[in-house]
């Protein structure tokens, strides 16, 4: 049997990787992949209280999110060619000119 | 299935921020279809845009017809921080002009993105709804990442925009996850919803609400650059093209605020959350660590950002001092309302006279680059030592009345130590700004030959000149306004 | 305390500090040696042939970020035209119609830019 805590569970392990892979990763990509899975985290725990309440709304929620998910992947793509083509690396700590 | 909503009521309300998008999009067409090369079209068109949605907000501003639509809301508060977001919109446009010119990133996007960024500040300061304040927030930010990284041929813009959308990223995810558990223990996402039922909320909710406000509030302390969630964003800073710069040091810094006050006029009333202390630590943090690191840069653009972040600290004085007794004190609240227009007047002041330094192939970002101004050009040296003195807190200025309402309203709840050190932080910063000062009168610069001034430049440090010394004398019209403007919030 | 939402509240810290904990104590205690071996792309055992970067054309990014922006906007059609009927039948034919009208208004103007900056034209 399939309860609302593993869904939550699992959103809250997803979650937890998309961060520490963002805090700790430097491959602007897998970063990026890291942002996208942290996103979805959220959009597993819309989903499943939807489901538990058995109501549609909490779907709806995870749509807008998807579609802004897409929206910051084509900018996010688009700032990493960018940057490839302009460098030739993707690394974040190789690229970065201005100490942070 | 109904729909029960004045939608004539909605138009006309909304049309501050229907005009921008409206126009924003129309930019975007015309700059596909327009057949000459001139952009002065698309600045015309823009600062159009930007007086009607003035006026529309305005007119709004002064008939006071609070309104709820649940998902937006309509209130003073959203007004004027919708009138802060377009003054910050219009004196960006006006110094904008010659220096995408000169950096070759005259496009309609610019104009477009401007816009539309600007969109999404108003719907978070509209918002009544979680999703809708996370809407604004991405359609803000992904206008910023865009232009943050506008000059394309340039590293530092490459990586300014690489690192703020990191940075967005991060902010994204959590106030997603936030949103969503919040959405799991009320079951909506509305704002006033936690009002409601506040009273029948158990404890195995709590945990999930205070696991979800954590999670929304570090995703807005991102945006307003908190310290400790302020790494990059000077980079940003100092990558973005100026103008940009700018726009974001003032109106996204607004905007973020105003976000907090959306969310914490709700979580405010959860009484297990220690609100004054919590705020009290994140103010001090932030107004010291940006104040200290401020004293040691040389670039101009990243001291002004450090700048930004220690003034955030101060804006949280306020907030520490409006959650006391668990509900949000309109004098606190329009102390910080009105500090963040000083803030905005002063600061665009500021960046128009490190944009007008600048010239074809060299844009003086550095704080040597000053060095001379006194001799060489009086009348700029005088605006920046203006400006400079604001920014520290000196009177005559709308700094110094600015400040003098946040300390004074803590002092009214008693949060004597957090004033004192937001001082001792003031004089600490005075060093830095007023370094600025020296360098301009006591040391000897290369010579430059300046070019003329343009005249929409001239106008917009004329402009925020007037403002930072007209409100240091006589604050009480715009003081009453922000204060107004907190005293029939709804949701 | 029986909380089914507290244990998930303190996995999801241990999650959390059990990620930070691992990288640093990997930082403070694993020794970093690279060498010319290590630090090459690995590719089955075998060195690799020619430069890593493989010349993609823009283009093929270009088109591929448009068509994801476009691609997810039609996730909002499908349910607006499955729940068409049901609107029609409440009389709310017209109001929905419209409101996927303005969606799809603001839609083509993206189209229209795009359009314009030639960014469709595969050369």
């Amino acid at each position: 049997m399939i309860l609302l805590e593993h869904y939550l569970i699992v959103a809250s392990l997803l979650f937890c990787l998309g961060l520490l892979g963002v805090l700790f990763r430097r491959n602007a990509l897998i970063v990026f992949m890291s942002i996208e899975l942290m996103l979805n985290a959220g959009n597993l725990v819309f989903v499943a209280f939807s489901r538990f309440f058995g109501r549609m709304d909490g779907q709806v929620l995870a749509f807008f999110i998807i579609a802004l998910a897409a929206a910051e992947v084509s900018v996010g793509l688009a700032i990493i060619v960018v940057m490839f083509r302009k460098r030739g690396t993707i690394d974040i700590n190789e690229a970065s000119l201005m100490k942070g | 299935m109904t729909i029960a909503t004045d939608w004539n009521m909605l138009l006309v309300k909304g049309l501050p921020f229907l005009t921008l998008l409206g126009m924003g999009l129309l930019l975007l067409v015309i700059e596909v279809l327009w057949w000459g090369k001139d952009k002065t079209i698309m600045l015309i068109l823009s600062l159009l845009a930007v007086a009607a949605s003035f006026y529309f907000a305005w007119d709004q501003w002064i008939q006071n017809i609070p309104w709820s639509q649940q998902l937006l809301v309509f209130d003073r508060l959203s007004y004027i921080f919708d009138l802060i977001f377009l003054f910050c919109l219009l004196i960006t446009l006006l110094i904008s002009r010659d220096h995408i010119k000169r950096e070759h990133i005259e496009r309609g996007e610019y104009y477009a993105l401007l816009l539309l960024a600007t969109v999404g500040m108003m719907m978070m300061a509209h918002a009544g709804d979680l999703m809708v304040l996370f809407l604004g927030i991405e359609v803000m930010t992904i206008g910023a990442y865009i232009l943050a990284g506008i000059k394309k041929r340039h590293s530092k813009s490459n990586e300014a925009a690489l690192k703020y959308f990191i940075l967005g990223g991060i902010a994204a995810g959590l106030m997603v996850f936030g949103i969503a558990f919040f959405y799991g223990a009320t079951g909506s996402t509305q704002l006033s919803i936690l009002n409601q039922t506040f009273a029948e909320v158990d404890s195995s909710q709590s945990v999930l609400i205070f696991l979800a406000v954590a999670l929304i509030l570090v995703g807005l302390c991102f945006k307003i650059a908190a310290v400790p969630f302020h790494f990059w964003s000077p980079d940003v800073y100092e990558g973005a093209p100026t103008t940009v710069t700018a726009f974001m040091a003032t109106a996204i810094k607004a905007a973020g605020f105003v976000a907090l006050f959306r969310v914490l006029f709700i979580v405010i009333s959860l009484t297990h959350i220690p609100w004054v202390p919590l705020l009290s630590t994140l103010s001090i943090a932030t107004m010291t660590v940006g104040n200290l690191v401020a004293l040691r840069q040389t670039n101009i653009k990243r001291m002004l950002a450090y700048s930004s972040i220690a003034h955030a600290g101060y804006a949280l004085v306020g907030l520490a001092a409006a959650a006391k007794d668990n509900q949000l004190s309109e004098m606190a609240l329009g102390a910080i309302v009105f500090y963040m227009m000083a803030y905005a007047v002063i600061t665009l002041g500021a960046f128009a006279i490190v944009v007008a330094m600048g010239h074809r192939g060299d844009e003086a970002e550095e704080i040597s680059d000053f060095a001379g101004l006194g001799q060489r050009h009086p009348l700029l040296a005088a605006a920046m030592t203006v400006f400079m003195i604001a920014l520290t807190g000196i009177p005559p200025t709308i700094g110094f009345i600015g400040k003098f309402y946040l300390f004074a309203s803590a002092i009214e709840v008693g949060l004597y130590t957090l004033v004192v050190i937001g001082v001792l932080n003031s004089v600490v910063s005075a060093y830095y700004y007023l370094g600025v000062v020296m360098t301009m009168y006591f040391k000897e610069g290369a010579v430059y030959r300046w070019p003329p001034l343009a005249y929409l430049l001239t106008t917009s440090i004329f402009l925020t000149l007037l403002g930072t010394l007209y409100w240091g004398v006589f604050p009480k019209d715009l003081f009453l306004m922000a204060q107004e403007s907190v005293r029939q919030v709804i949701f | 305390m029986n909380n089914p939402y507290l244990a998930i509240f303190c996995l999801f810290l241990f999650a959390l500090l059990l990620g930070v904990g691992f990288v640093i104590i990997s930082h403070f205690i694993g020794q970093k040696r690279p060498s010319t071996a290590k630090m090459m792309p690995y590719e089955c055992g075998i060195d690799p042939l020619g430069a890593p970067r493989a010349e993609f054309s823009v283009k093929f990014f270009l088109v591929a970020m448009i068509f994801i922006v476009f691609d997810v906007e039609v996730a909002f059609l499908f349910p607006w035209a499955v729940l068409f009927k049901g609107f029609m039948k409440a009389g709310l034919g017209g109001f929905v119609f419209a409101e996927m009208m303005i969606f799809m208004g603001i839609l083509l103007m993206g189209l229209i830019y795009v359009y314009g900056k030639k960014a469709l034209k595969w050369e």
